[in-house]
Parts: C-alpha cells; structure tokens; sequence
C-alpha cells in the first residue's frame, strides 16, 4: 500500500511536521505501531474499512445461504453442505441454522458493517482532515475503539463454529426465546457470545463516538466555525451524539439479558413453562426488553443512515460543481431527524398489547419525521439541477442513495401508521422498506465514500470501468431483491420463515422467490467485483493526483501520502464555506475553503 | 475434493488474469495520452443515458409488478372484518399518495441527472438556497401528512376500541412452541382460571377445577419423588445431576404453589373453567358478531396472525393481550366470491419463536351464528371430561349433544 513506498518527500514532510506538531516525537516506528496498534486516524480508519468489508462478506454469505434455501426450498444445494458442513446435511440446510443466519447477516451489517465499518471509517478519516486538525482529540482512545471493535468481531465470528450453533433468534433477541436454551439451540452459548461481542461493540462506540463529538468541537482549524464544516462532519458529529445517547440504553438491555441468563433474575421473563418445568422466575416482562431495545433501535437506524446522507450530500455537491442546496436547512433536518429519532420507538411496537394510546403517539411522531425526511430529499434533487454532473462512480453511488432513500422512506409513511402496521408487522413489507431505506441506501453511501475517498485512502485511484459495473450490477439486483418484497408483504407473507411449502395460499408466490434469489446472487457476485477493485487498486491502482475531483475542502490540501499530523506544514487556515463551486464571477468552477474572501465577496457570503 | 482443488485454481487464475487485463489497459490509456481514470465526455455522456434509462426500468419495474401481483389473485383478499374494511381503504390512500410521490420525485432525479451531465460549454448553476422554495417543501409534505395521520388516528381508533357488546363471543388462543390451543369461554362468556403451573401432559392451558388441582399434585409428587431417587442414585456424570438439581427446585417450587391453589379452593371454588371448550384443530367463528380474542403464550413471544380480518397481536408470557374484531363475511360466501373452493381464512405465528416458527398454523372457517352454535355445542366441555374421565356424574349440567353430521367436525383432540 502507499505507506510501502516511503519517499524522499515524505521524510521531508515528515520532519516538517515535527517542528509544528512536537506531539510525535519519534522519528521510526515499527510495523506493529504503524500497521496494527496505530494511533493516527488515517490508519485507524483503514482498519475499521478493511474488517467492515471483511464482516460484509461474511454478513453477505450468510444471506446467500438463506436465500439459497427460500429461493429453491427443499431442494438439496451441495454448495450449503460444503460451506456449513453439518448445519446442511445432504444439501439442505437446518432450520436451527436458518434462523441463526438470519440472525448473524442481521446484527453483522447493522452493526459490524453498517454502524463501525461505516462510522469508524469516515469519522476517523474525514473528520480531522476537513476540519484541519493534525488528529483525533485521543488518539489512543481511538486506537482503542478499534480493538474492542475488532474483539467484538472475532466474537462474533467464534460464535458460528460452536457446536450448538450461534444466536438464532433474530437480530432484535427478543427474550424469552433469547434467553432459554430449552426454546432455541441457539439462545446456549451462541446467545452468550452474542452478548459479549455486543457489549464489546457498545464499548468501542461509545470510544469512538467521545472522540469524533470531542474533536469535532474543539480541534477545528483557525476559521472553521460550525457554519463553515462540510456536511461530512455535521453528519458525522450528529451520529456520534445519536450513538453516545442510545447505546448505553441497549448495554443495559443486554445485561439485565445477561443477568437473566446467568443469574436467575426475571428482567424479561415471567410464568414461562418450558421443557417440562415451570421456571421460577415470575414478574419480569418481555416487554420490557423491547422499549429498551428499540430505544437503541430506532436511533441505531438513523447512526446508520446518516452518515451516509452526509457523504452523499458531500459527494454530489463536488460532483454536480454546485453547492449543496439549503446547507443550513439540511443541517436543520439532521438535526430533526435526530430529535425526533428519540420519541418514535414504539412504532416497532404497536402489537405488543402496548396501549392503543401510546400507539397513537408514536404514530404521530413517527410521521413527522417523514418532514424533514423530504425536505433532504428535495433538496438533493435541488442540487442536481442545472449542475454540470460528471458520473464518477462515488456520485452514481450517491445518486443511487437519494432514489433508494426516497423510495424506502415513503413506505415507511405505511408502517408509521399503527392501523396499517398491524396487518404488515414482522411481514416481509417490513423486510423491504428497512432494507431499501437503511440497508441498501447506506451500503451506497459507503461505496460512495470509498469511491470518492480512495485517492484520501490508499494514495491511489480506483478503476472508473469497474466502478461502473459495480454500481448498475449493485442498484439493478437490489432493486431487484427487494422491490418485490413489498407484494409479498401485503400478502401478508410473514419473514424469518425457513419455506412456505405448508401454505397454501402462499403458493403464488413460488417463482417470486426464485427470482429474489438470482438476483441476490448477481448482486452477492457483482460485490466481488468491487473487492477485486478495492485490493488491486490500493495496491497496483494509478497514483492519485492532490486534488482528483477538484474539491473546495481541506482534505484535498493535504500531501497524498499520508503523513502523521497531515499537514507538513502549518495547519491551513478556513476562510469560507465549503460549497464555493461555479461561482458567477470566477474563472475556475470552484474555490478552496483556504482561500480568502474577496473585498466583494464579503458582502455577498453565505456564511 | 478434486473439485475444490480445481475450482481454487481456476479462481485465482481469473484474478491475476483480470489483474493483469487491468494493467495492460491502464496502460494503453496512458499512451493515448490520458489519464486511466478521467472520465470521456462521451463516457460521461453514456452514464447520464444509462440513468435516464434506469428511470424507464424503475417506473417499468413498478408497472410489471403491481400489473401482476396486486389483484386478489395474489394478494389477501377483501378484508373480511369490519375494521379490516376501514384498514383496507386507509391503506389504499396511503398507497396512492406514496405511489404519486415516488414517480415524482425518482422522475426529477433521474431526469436532472440525465439532463445536466457534463458539458464542457456550461458552468453549473451556483444556487445555494430559496427559502420560498424550502417553505414549499416543507409545507407540502406537512399537511398531505396532517391528513393521513388524522385518518389513521381515526382506524386506529376503531380498531382498539373495547366493545360494549354483551352478546359477544369470547376464545382464547394459547401459544406454544409449536402449535396453538383454542379455548372458547363457554355459557359464561368467562374464560375459566388457568396458571401454568397446573400444566401437565394432559392440561396443556393449565386450567385449575379442584379435580385438575388433585390430579396435579399426585403427578407432580410422584415426580418429586422419582426425582429423589435418581438423584441419590450415585452420579458419576456432574452436569446430570446439577440438571436434576435444578428440576427439583423448581418442581418443589411448583409444588408449593398448586398446594395454594388447593387450599384456597374451600373458599374460591374454581368453578369457571367447567364450561370452557378446548381443542387444537380448526377454529369455527360466527359471522357478525364480536369475537373477543384473548392470547397468552407458554413459553416466547408468538404472535397471533389473522391477516385475512387484519388481526395481528403478539402472544407475551406472564402479560395477557388481545384483539377485537367482527368477521364480515363467512368462508363460503369468500369462496364464492374468489371462486376458489379451496380457500380458507388462517391463523398462523408471526413472530419468530423457534426452529419450528414456520409450522405453527390453524385454519379459521366463519359460518353463520347458527352452524356456530351447533358446533361449538357438538364439543365436550372441560366439566364433561373431567366427568367421564372420573366416571362418576359431575354437577356440572352437561350441554346437550347435537349429532356431529351438521357440523364438518374433524377428528377431536382434547388435552384432558
Ligand atoms: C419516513 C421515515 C420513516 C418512517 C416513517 C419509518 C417507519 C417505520 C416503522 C413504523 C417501522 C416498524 C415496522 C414494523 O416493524 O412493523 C419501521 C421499521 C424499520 N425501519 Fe423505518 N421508517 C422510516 C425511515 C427509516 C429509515 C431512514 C431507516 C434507516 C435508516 C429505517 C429503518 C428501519 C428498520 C431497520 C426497521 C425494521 C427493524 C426490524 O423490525 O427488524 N426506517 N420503520
Ligand atoms: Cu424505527
Ligand atoms: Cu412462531
């Protein structure tokens, strides 16, 4: 990778940034402490992209496998039994393990993929970069995010080999079916890695997400005022409040999951006869579980998404050579969606026997997150037009993420409603719109970053032609896998069901299910394509220029390859906002943040 | 093994050769004197084609699908409860608003992409607000959501609200991995007392009648002391015997409070359950009355799906819910009306519950009042088999029997 290739300039631009930023003192550092316990965010982010494309592909299998079995039911695959051995006996997959992939691909992209690979790679890279800060407030808090996360991980992973199989009560781990080894295979060891790899996680988001808030706050450059921070960082800085807020909520969900588990409490559980036996544990409620839970959860959905909204708003004002539209007013509804993101939980709830009041409430609630919802929508669109678009890859991504947002969100619009909600609850209408409006939409907006952020990266650049194949590949099958889902949903066809054959009224629906299946399995291929890409570029790709796509922030100010403190010299000063591009008056199409005002201009500023 | 071996090989074969294909490409774009990464204009030009089109293949993809599969063919038939009517229209609206807001908004997307790709001649537009515009925005979706939000508070209301109606009929469903119990309350209209520690072989809703109270304690001593004996048994094996350790502490437990349930029968006599009705096959509903739907669970979550009369209510160890409804329209008049004789109305679990989750289903046949009563007359009471089990004659008064030919009655499955 580019570090291999240390230059005469780096060592120069090395020692230059020692007379600025003494805080580095040692001159040579070993592989150990640049590679693998590295303390620069440019490194750490790296490895939180490098494990989270690792997680997805194991997340992505996992999917594969299941689909395998939904798509062809009851038909022997003999590519099942050489992957999962005796979890697919003659070919047929075990309806224990069934539930446990589903359950792993679950919790695997939400939070491996989705929330570190995601977060932990583009707060780590972007936020010290576009705010000019030589790195993270603690570095070595942030080293450490990374370890709990990469421990998380390795659990997780131990957990598919024991010999009971992993956690396989879906990825929300409702008890009791969680919490009794007598209900479900799964809920024995599996469920107690599952705990631990979960709290590790939690820890190391709440590392990561002090360090983004901390240095967000007090590490901007000379100029940089809140106003003046792309949309990257406002993004960035909302997730890591929305994480710091909710993820202590689900530890305690966990633990009092741990102590029932364990320790003979009864958070969750009450008269349960299993097995034969009445257990004694009386009093607790299951309920209980899921406020908690979900008080994460609906956040959890949002520290998904948002990250990837910010990228995209990055990535196509660069790419349309315009300014974003309503830069304050997608501030404004982040910060919404944030707010309101606290008070809608229960909409995942309406028929739990909660009270129909209550469901009221959240129903009202949750619709209005859908006002700030489009007002980011339009404006997106608003940004499009009359801009000078060049299709790189990272932009068809992120145009990709506003029709998938768009698309995902309006029937979020059904679900909200409480009376809709019961007949489409746990269906796979409900499979579809999560997976459209956070799954697929945030998986674009990280393909965007990676496509767009490469060159920041890995010093090189990826291939366009391949960049291509993988985007239409990608939005085709995804489309593809999901739209449908919707019809089935309103059939009522239900989810986390291992085959239909017993239904008949669901017989329909047979060659639908097939289809879904190819075309996951296009899509499962085509993300080869981008991981052949990804490796050959970063190591083989064409040197990347300073500034590749012409771009107003700061990160683009620094050396391509990367040095400790990033810049060799003094930290460059911000004079204006970040979306100065195509400006009436001005020769070239866009104007660096470090450039200052002009007599004229000062007048007119937007900020 | 061969195979794998093989299939390795011709794996890695096609990386270095596409790694390689790559290189030489790369290569030939840097001798035409450009960089392997700029885009042509008339690359670009293709993109922004291939995103108009991908808005044809959208709009195509919708068309195709709601062509074909939103009719009555595939998806749930007319919603056969009152408020599954109202459910239905509320959907209906939301569907169009949302299917209206779809093609507008992907079509100004897909279009502006298209329409402003790059050309060389043009700058972009620098426009970075209009409040004017963003009000639009923002007060448009606010009122198109004001209305669904007070129409859907409005179903919403209906749905949940508590029925006044005496002349209801009132059954519980108990959920367990991996089947269904269906109780009917009976003359009563009471669903008799139940706690699950009287559950048993026998009593799978743990029902608690003096006579179930005795039978249960003789079960659970006579386990107790079978307990005893294995466990002073010498046990070589550690994890065994902490098993059985645990098993005695909680059969003593239970023991204890049956024994409560036994003495505080001389002052509450535990009378309710005798006229209940249990069975574990096809669930028979009168037309246009109110079914109150009472659900508990054994052991997880499950969850209690009627999609056909939009009832949907999760079953909750140790909490008890429920669900309301009135069905419109019997399985004959559906049948007729889909002309498919094959059709039935179905219960099935909606919330995963286990390995067997797929399995856990009942049919649900709506027949009028009449044919209702007739048939739930035709099943034995929880006081009647107690009656024949004991042999003696209970004080309970005994329904009269209504010969089976009027009713399509499969083949009973009482746990008593
Ligand atoms: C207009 C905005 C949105 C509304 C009104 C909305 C509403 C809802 C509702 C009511 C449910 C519960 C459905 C059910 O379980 O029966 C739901 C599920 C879900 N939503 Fe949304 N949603 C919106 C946007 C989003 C966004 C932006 C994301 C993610 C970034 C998201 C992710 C999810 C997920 C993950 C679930 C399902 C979780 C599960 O059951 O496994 N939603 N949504
Ligand atoms: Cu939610
Ligand atoms: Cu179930």
């Amino acid at each position: 990778m580019s570090e291999i290739h240390s230059t005469h300039a780096e060592a120069q631009v090395a020692a230059h940034a020692h007379a600025h930023h003494d805080a580095h003192g040692h001159h040579k550092e070993s592989f150990i402490s640049k590679y693998i316990f590295s303390m620069d965010h440019k490194m750490i982010a790296k490895q939180f992209l490098i494990t989270g494309i690792f997680m997805g592909l194991v997340g992505m299998s996992l999917s594969l496998f299941f689909r395998l079995q939904l798509g062809w039911p009851n038909q022997p695959m003999p590519i099942l039994e050489t992957f999962l051995g005796k979890w697919a006996k003659g070919g047929i997959l075990d309806p224990n393990f069934y539930l446990a992939a589903v359950t792993i691909h679950g919790t695997i992209l939400v939070f491996m993929v989705l929330t570190a690979g995601l977060s932990g790679t583009f707060s780590n890279l972007l936020i010290p970069l576009q705010i000019g800060a030589r790195d993270m407030a603690s570095p070595f808090l942030n080293m450490l995010s990374y370890w709990f996360f990469f421990l998380s991980s390795l659990i997780m992973m131990i957990s598919l080999f024991v010999e009971t199989g992993p956690a396989a009560s879906g990825w929300v781990v409702y008890p009791p079916l969680s919490a009794l080894p007598q209900a479900s295979q799964g809920s024995g060891l599996g469920m107690t890695l599952w705990l631990l790899s979960i709290a590790l996680f939690i820890v190391s988001v709440l590392m990561g997400g002090l360090n983004y808030i901390t240095t967000v706050v007090n590490l901007r450059t000379k100029g940089m005022s809140m106003t003046r921070l792309p949309l990257t960082v406002w993004a960035f800085l909302i997730t890591a409040i929305l994480g710091l807020l909710s993820f202590p909520v689900l530890l305690a969900a966990a633990l009092l999951l741990i102590f029932d588990r364990s320790f003979g409490t009864s958070f969750y559980l009450s008269d349960i006869f299993i097995g034969g036996q009445a257990l004694e544990q009386t009093g607790g409620s299951p309920i209980l579980y899921q406020h908690l839970f979900w008080f994460l959860g609906h956040p959890e959905v949002y520290i998904i998404l948002v990250p990837s909204l910010g990228i995209t708003s990055e990535v196509i004002a660069v790419n349309a050579r315009k300014p974003i539209f309503g830069y304050r007013a997608m501030i404004a509804s982040m910060l919404a969606i944030a707010f309101l993101s606290f008070i809608v939980w229960g909409h995942h709830m309406y028929i739990t026997g909660m009270n129909p009041f209550l469901g009221s409430v959240f129903t009202f609630t949750t619709l209005l997150i859908a006002i700030p919802s489009a007002i980011k929508a339009f404006n997106y669109i608003t940004t499009l037009w009359k801009g000078n678009i060049r299709f790189t890859p990272g932009m068809m991504f992120a145009i990709g993420v506003v029709s998938l947002f768009i698309t995902g969100g309006l029937t979020g619009i059904i679900l909200a409603d409480s009376a809709l909600d019961v007949n489409l609850h746990n269906t796979y209408f409900v499979v579809a719109h999560f997976h459209i409006v956070m799954g697929v939409a945030s998986m674009f907006g990280t393909f965007a970053g990676v496509y767009h952020w490469f060159p920041k990266l890995f010093g090189r650049m990826m291939n366009n032609k391949l960049g291509y194949a993988h985007f239409w590949l990608t939005l085709i099958s995804a489309y593809g896998v999901f739209f449908p889902m919707h019809y089935l949903g309103l059939a009522g066809v239900p989810r986390r069901y291992y085959n239909y054959t017993a239904f008949e009224i669901f017989n329909g629906f047979a060659d639908l299910n097939t289809l879904i299946s190819i075309f996951a399995i296009i899509g499962g291929l085509a993300q080869f394509i981008f991981v052949f890409n990804f490796i050959y570029s970063a190591i083989k790709g064409p040197k990347a220029p300073q500034n590749p796509w012409n771009s107003t922030t700061l990160e683009w100010t620094t050396p391509v390859e990367h040095i400790h403190g990033n810049w060799p010299g003094a930290i460059p000063e911000v004079h204006r906002w970040p979306y100065d591009y195509s400006l009436p008056d001005r020769e070239e199409d866009f104007v660096p943040q470090t450039e200052p005002l002009k007599e004229e201009e000062k007048v007119h500023a937007h900020h | 093994m061969l195979m794998n071996i093989l299939l390795a090989a011709v794996i890695i074969l096609t990386i270095i050769t596409a790694a390689r294909l790559l290189k030489v490409f790369e290569f030939t774009s840097i001798l035409r004197g450009r960089k392997p990464y700029d885009i042509s204009e008339s690359e670009n030009n293709i993109t922004a084609l291939m995103f108009l089109l991908s808005m044809v293949g959208l709009f195509s993809m919708f068309i195709y699908f709601t062509n074909k599969y939103y009719n009555y063919k595939y998806l749930l038939p007319p919603a056969a409860s009152i408020h599954g009517k109202e459910v239905e229209s509320l959907l209906e609206l939301n569907l169009i608003i949302i299917t209206l807001a779809f093609f507008i908004t992907q079509t100004l997307l897909l279009w502006f992409a298209y329409r402003y790709r790059y050309n060389k001649n043009r700058k972009a537009y620098h426009y970075a607000h209009n409040n004017t515009l963003e009000m639009v925005w923002t007060i448009i979706p606010a009122v198109v959501l004001s209305v669904l939000i007070l129409k859907g508070l409005i179903v919403w209301n209906q749905t949940t609200r508590k029925s006044e109606d005496v002349d209801k009929v009132v059954f519980e469903l108990y959920a367990r991995q991996f089947d269904w119990t269906v109780r009917f309350a009976g003359k009563d209209k009471l669903l008799g007392d139940a706690n699950y520690t009287m559950i048993s072989g026998t009593n799978t809703l743990g029902l608690i009648t003096p006579e179930l109270v005795d039978e249960q304690l003789d079960a659970l001593n006579k386990e107790k002391a079978r307990l005893e004996t294995e466990m002073n048994e010498k046990f070589p094996n550690k994890e065994k015997l902490a098993e059985l350790k645990t098993a005695y502490r909680r059969l003593k437990r239970q023991l204890q409070l049956v024994m409560e349930f036994k003495k505080k029968s001389t002052e509450q006599p535990y009378q309710t359950a005798y006229d209940d009705i249990v069975f574990q096959d096809t669930i028979y509903l009168p037309v246009n009355k109110t079914i109150e739907l009472h659900l508990r669970s054994q052991d997880v979550i499950h969850s209690a799906y009627m999609p056909h009369f939009r009832v949907h209510m999760y079953c909750v160890p140790g909490v008890k819910t429920g669900f309301t409804f009135t069905p419109t329209i019997t399985t004959a008049e559906m049948q007729a009306k889909l002309g498919n004789p094959n059709f039935n109305y179905l219960l099935f679990c909606n919330n995963i519950c286990g390995s067997a989750h797929y399995n856990m289903q009942l049919p649900i046949v709506i027949v009028t009042e009449e044919d209702f009563t007739k048939w739930l007359n035709s099943k034995k009471t929880v006081g009647e088999q107690i009656a024949e089990k004991q042999g003696t004659v209970s004080e309970v008064p005994s329904t009269e029997q209504i010969s089976a030919d009027s009713t399509k009655q499969t083949a009973m499955k009482i746990h008593l």
